[in-house]
């Protein structure tokens, strides 16, 4: 933990996520299946990744093989200058938990806690004290979020897209270096997919870098750079000027869906 | 495909599975065991009591007897079929020897006796009434199996013109006095040598008049009609039913023993099946859930899981009653050697399969009770893996508040306390049993050996005991001892007991002769359990027993007559006694008049760190010929037996406690797992390392079982009381306190809560991604 906190220096010499030659394939029996065919993804700091591509086509497994939830089967990982390769399991998970903020494509949260105590988990067992300052902010973000008075909710006790937006709001509340996200505004209405997208914008602007996975053209709009898998690889990538306005670079998205048959 | 599902989840538990079984096997060998010793021990005492013609009723007496008066009262009862006066000629221990050593440190009473006539035969092993020849000596098996003796070793008299040798021509068996429990031991050998030790020695053998009746049943009136009519009865007295008792104790203890350990075996079998079941309808619960939304009907998937474990427990209990048949052999050697034959075993054998059939038969009928839980499921719950079997959908309270760091494990350990109550209440239930099984047991092994504990047994807390039974000179005796240690600094209190046989009057009119203690009681006192110990000389205090017999409470009052006159004596209270059959009593001061022959007895209280041995030297050096008997001797060969085997169980008892413990903290732990897999998973990707669900899992089982242990530690209080009332109610003890040892119960809780934490430690050591994606996919 400490080693890595100690080399900011390198940190903004490299990029912050380098995978090469990513694959990942699933064998069963005699059948290999190959979910991901080679894709190499380099993420610059403060950088904001759309992940786009047709179901199936391996998006949620390239978040889980970069992030470390899953091992690709060969190809390698570079996160904030450390080989995934090189950690063994709790070194990984320690590099989630002090690094990376994660929103599922399913919102999985606990059902033993309180929505307010879901978000709070993972950057409260980070953080040595502040408790107090977590919890108020972790407050505002869920006002922000329109979750306001929810907090001592069940789980069970709130929608899918609230779900969607607590766990965004978990992701979010620890300020990690690197957030994905595996199509966190699937569940929301357009208003709702239109304040989350603006939050998103707002800590991107603040310095955090994003990947995420999105079926919206809109939601790509606000993204410096789109990219296209299809059947295990990157089949294209464009880059969005944010000189032009928002209208004009969703055409631009919606145009290269289209080529590709999204 | 059900069919390939349950194999599938059999073999995945493999090891829980061959456990199952394993304890299958052991409880049904238990029960069958404790079935066919059972069976074997009600044939086989009444038949060996019927071989040996076991007297109905026995009274002592050392003295003159009026012989024709006997025989008299016998006419006027013609329920007596027939009546014989047993003559046991007592011999001082020291005057014995066996191989060359002297007999001295035995507390049994020894004595020389020939084969009765007509009653109270002594068997051989084959059964056959034994006929000594001349210079040979049969020995009880009780001290056969104590001092190792065989045939053709020699056992040695001294008398005043040189030592008898007679030759041990084999081991009796005595139908009265082989217990450890009772206090006298008899010798068997042939009529002239025992008219040679009688006329060497000079001294006047004891009776013992027994009789038996056309029905035990009338020893009781017999009893009352002997006293009424004022026979001689300086000594104790004893039933047929007492004999019975003595004579099946040891084996009905382990009869007892092995119902018990089968009882708990079953319980923990039970316990292991409901986790293994819960686990595995937990694992195969996606499976389920889509078999049920496909229309499979619950029943079906139901009987298979249920066939799975009747095969399973199938096995084990004929497995075991057939291990137990096997090795029936050295079970019932101990009954066929004391009892000769041992009653049928086939009908043990019947009885032993109906109680496997009966054991069986319960324990499937819980499987099928667990798999009730079945119906509980909901396909769709089911599909996406939330079986709602054991945790609550009470809405969550909020844990957190502003923690952060390690103490956020710990909270969400207690807010999935909360979430599965009832799984976590089980543990803490289990731990309080767990600790009362492993306390209570060894707090009795502490309370056998606090010095207290003799002062409920009608002994006094001393260190030497002289006893000086019937002999003319035993009061001067008695006082030369006390004369001998009375600047001694050594010695702590000498006190000298006259102990006399009265004939006193009750309030009903009764008259029964009492033997009285007469001494200071303050010096070596008692615990009664009720009132106190006399304090004037018109005061006297009676054993439960003699208060029970006289029909007399606390408050009554007695009349001692004597010469004509009458004394009367207030009963200001009773007090448990195991010595002299039960029957003491308490007074301060004795008649002047001492009936003869006497009987005292001296008892001596030692500085702290004398030598008890030397201190008998001095008593020896002054009063030689008298025996000196150390109270820890005394204690422990009374009983030595019951203190072994109550150690014994103590041990026994916490390996086992501490070994459920562990099982049972290894499998809730499993199982937790199995039903929290999508959280574990979703925690592991959030940032929870090892350790931290590590952490988890051991403050909830640890949470749990200090609560259990805390519980069980108040709870061995009463359990303790009422088991306390059982055993020492077989020795004629009660209202003992149980001796509370901080320490082992310290010790017990600490190795409990270890136990369970090491477990718990190492199943929760796998934290890994692996299969992660999966997890977070449903
Ligand atoms: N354990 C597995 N075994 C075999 N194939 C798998 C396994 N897990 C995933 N796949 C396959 O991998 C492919 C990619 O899955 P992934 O979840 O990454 O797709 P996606 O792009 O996220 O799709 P969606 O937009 O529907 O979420 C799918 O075709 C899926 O069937
Ligand atoms: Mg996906």
């Amino acid at each position: 933990m400490t080693t890595l906190l100690e080399a900011p220096a390198l940190l903004e010499a490299t990029a912050l996520l380098e995978a090469t030659d990513l694959v990942r394939s699933h064998r069963e029996g005699e059948t290999v299946t190959t979910v991901l065919d080679g894709v190499s993804l380099t993420v610059n700091r403060g950088e904001f990744v759309a992940v786009m591509g047709p179901s199936g086509s391996g998006k949620s497994t390239l978040l889980h093989c970069v992030s470390g939830v899953d091992q690709p089967t060969s190809g390698t990982v570079r996160l904030a200058g450390v080989d995934l390769d090189g950690l063994d399991d709790d070194g990984r998970t320690r590099l989630r938990g002090e690094r990376l903020g994660f929103v599922f494509q399913d919102p999985h949260l606990l059902e033993a806690l309180t929505v307010l105590d879901n978000i709070l988990l993972p950057s409260a067992l980070q953080a040595d004290g502040g408790g107090d300052q977590l919890r108020t902010r972790a407050l505002e973000l869920m006002e922000v979020t329109g979750l306001a008075g929810l907090a001592e909710r069940g789980v069970n006790e709130i929608s899918g897209g609230q779900k969607q937006r607590a766990s965004l709001c978990r992701a979010l509340l620890g300020h990690p270096d690197l957030l994905f996200g595996d199509e966190p505004t699937a569940a929301l209405n357009s208003a709702a997919s239109a304040e989350v997208v603006e939050l998103l914008q707002h800590f991107n602007a603040e310095g955090m870098t994003m990947v995420v996975v999105t079926h919206d053209a809109r939601v790509a709009a606000r993204a410096t750079r789109v990219l296209f898998l299809a059947d295990g690889r990157v089949v294209d990538e464009h880059r969005l000027d944010h000189g032009t306005d928002a209208a004009a670079r969703e055409q631009q998205v919606r145009l290269a869906m289209a080529a590709l048959g999204v | 495909m059900i069919r390939t599902l349950v194999r599938k989840s059999l073999a995945k538990h493999r090891l829980v599975s061959v456990l199952l079984a394993g304890f299958m096997v052991l409880a049904a060998a238990l029960v069958t065991s404790a079935l066919m010793l059972t069976v074997a021990l009600i044939g086989s005492v009444d038949r060996f009591m019927e071989q040996a013609h076991t007297p109905h009723y026995l009274q002592m007496h050392t003295g003159p007897l009026d012989r024709a008066r006997l025989e008299a009262f016998v006419r006027q009862h013609p329920e007596v079929v027939a009546h014989e006066d047993i003559a046991l000629l007592n011999v001082e221990n020291s005057t014995l020897s066996f191989n060359g050593t002297p007999l001295d440190g035995e507390m049994q009473q020894t004595g020389l006796a020939v084969q009765p006539t007509t009653m109270d035969f002594l068997l051989s092993e084959a059964g056959e009434v034994i006929r000594p020849q001349r210079g040979e000596i049969w020995v009880p098996q009780y001290y056969r199996d104590k001092y190792d003796l065989g045939v053709g070793q020699t056992v040695t008299v001294a008398l005043p013109d040189g030592p008898l040798e007679l030759t041990i021509a084999g081991a009796f068996r005595d139908s009265q006095m082989n217990s450890a429990l009772a206090s006298s031991k008899r010798l068997l050998v042939s009529d002239d040598d025992y008219a040679t030790v009688r006329s060497a020695l000079g001294v006047e053998p004891e009776h013992l008049l027994s009789f038996r009746f056309t029905d035990p049943g009338q020893a009781g009136p017999f009893e009352a009609a002997w006293h009424a009519a004022g026979l001689e009865a300086n000594g104790p007295s004893l039933n047929w039913s007492m004999f019975r008792v003595v004579n099946s104790l040891n084996d009905a203890i382990t009869a007892f023993l092995f119902t018990v350990m089968a009882f708990v075996i079953v319980l923990i079998a039970a316990l292991c099946i409901r986790y293994t079941l819960l686990t595995t309808l937990e694992e195969d619960l996606g499976d389920i859930g889509v078999m049920r939304a496909l229309g499979v009907r619950q029943r079906h998937v139901r009987s298979i899981y249920l066939t799975k474990y009747q095969v399973l427990l199938g096995a084990g209990s004929v497995v075991g009653f057939l291990l137990a048949l096997v090795l029936r052999g050295p079970l019932l050697a101990g009954v066929r050697r004391q009892m000769g034959t041992v009653n049928a075993p086939v009908m043990g054998a019947l009885a032993g399969a109906v109680g496997v059939l009966v054991l069986h038969l319960v324990v499937t009928g819980y499987v099928r009770r667990v798999m009730r839980n079945l119906r509980r499921i909901a396909p769709l719950e089911a599909m996406r893996g939330r079986s709602g079997l054991v945790t609550s959908r009470r809405r969550p309270r909020p844990v957190l508040g502003g923690r952060t760091g390690m103490a956020v494990v710990s909270r969400l350990a207690l807010a999935n306390i909360r979430r599965s109550r009832g799984q976590h209440l089980t543990l803490v239930v289990m731990a309080m049993l767990i600790t009362v099984v492993l306390l209570v047991p060894f707090r009795f092994g502490s309370t056998f050996r606090s010095p207290d504990f003799v002062t409920h047994m009608g002994i006094g807390n001393y260190d030497l005991m002289v006893g000086l039974l019937n002999r003319d000179d035993a009061l001067p005796v008695g006082s030369t001892i006390r004369a001998t240690l009375a600047d001694d600094p050594r010695v702590s209190r000498v006190e000298v007991f006259s102990l006399e046989v009265e004939t006193v009057r009750t309030p009903d009119g009764r008259v029964a002769p009492l033997r009285i203690d007469y001494g200071d009681p303050a010096a070596f006192p008692l615990r009664h359990s009720q009132g106190r110990a006399p304090s004037t000389p018109s005061e006297i205090s009676l054993s439960t027993l003699n208060a029970e017999r006289l029909g007399v409470t606390v408050g009554d009052e007695i009349l001692i007559l004597d010469d004509g006159g009458e004394a009367p004596m207030t009963v200001v209270g009773t007090y448990q006694d195991i010595t002299n059959g039960g029957k003491t009593s308490k007074a301060m001061v004795g008649p002047t008049t001492s009936s003869t022959p006497g009987s005292a007895m001296v008892t001596i209280a030692l500085t702290p760190g004398a030598d008890p041995g030397e201190v008998s030297r001095t008593i020896i050096d002054a009063v030689p010929g008298v025996q000196v008997l150390e109270a820890t001797n005394f204690v422990s060969q009374m009983l030595g037996g019951l203190i072994s085997v109550m150690d014994a169980l103590a041990w026994l008892c916490s390996v086992v406690a501490v070994a459920i413990a562990a099982l049972i903290a290894g499998l809730s732990v499993r199982l937790m797992q199995v039903q929290e897999r999508a959280a574990n998973a979703l925690q592991t990707a959030l940032g929870f390392t090892t350790a931290h669900l590590r952490r988890q899992y051991l403050v909830r089982v640890l949470a749990t079982t200090v609560l259990g242990v805390v519980l069980g530690v108040v709870l061995a209080w009463p359990v303790g009381m009422v088991v306390a009332g059982a055993i020492f109610g077989t020795v004629g003890v009660s209202g003992v306190g149980l001796v509370f040892s901080p320490l082992t119960t310290v010790l017990g809780c600490l190795i409990v809560v270890a136990s369970v934490a090491l477990v718990t430690w190492s199943s929760t050591g796998r934290g890994s991604t692996r299969g992660l994606v999966d997890r977070l996919r449903t």
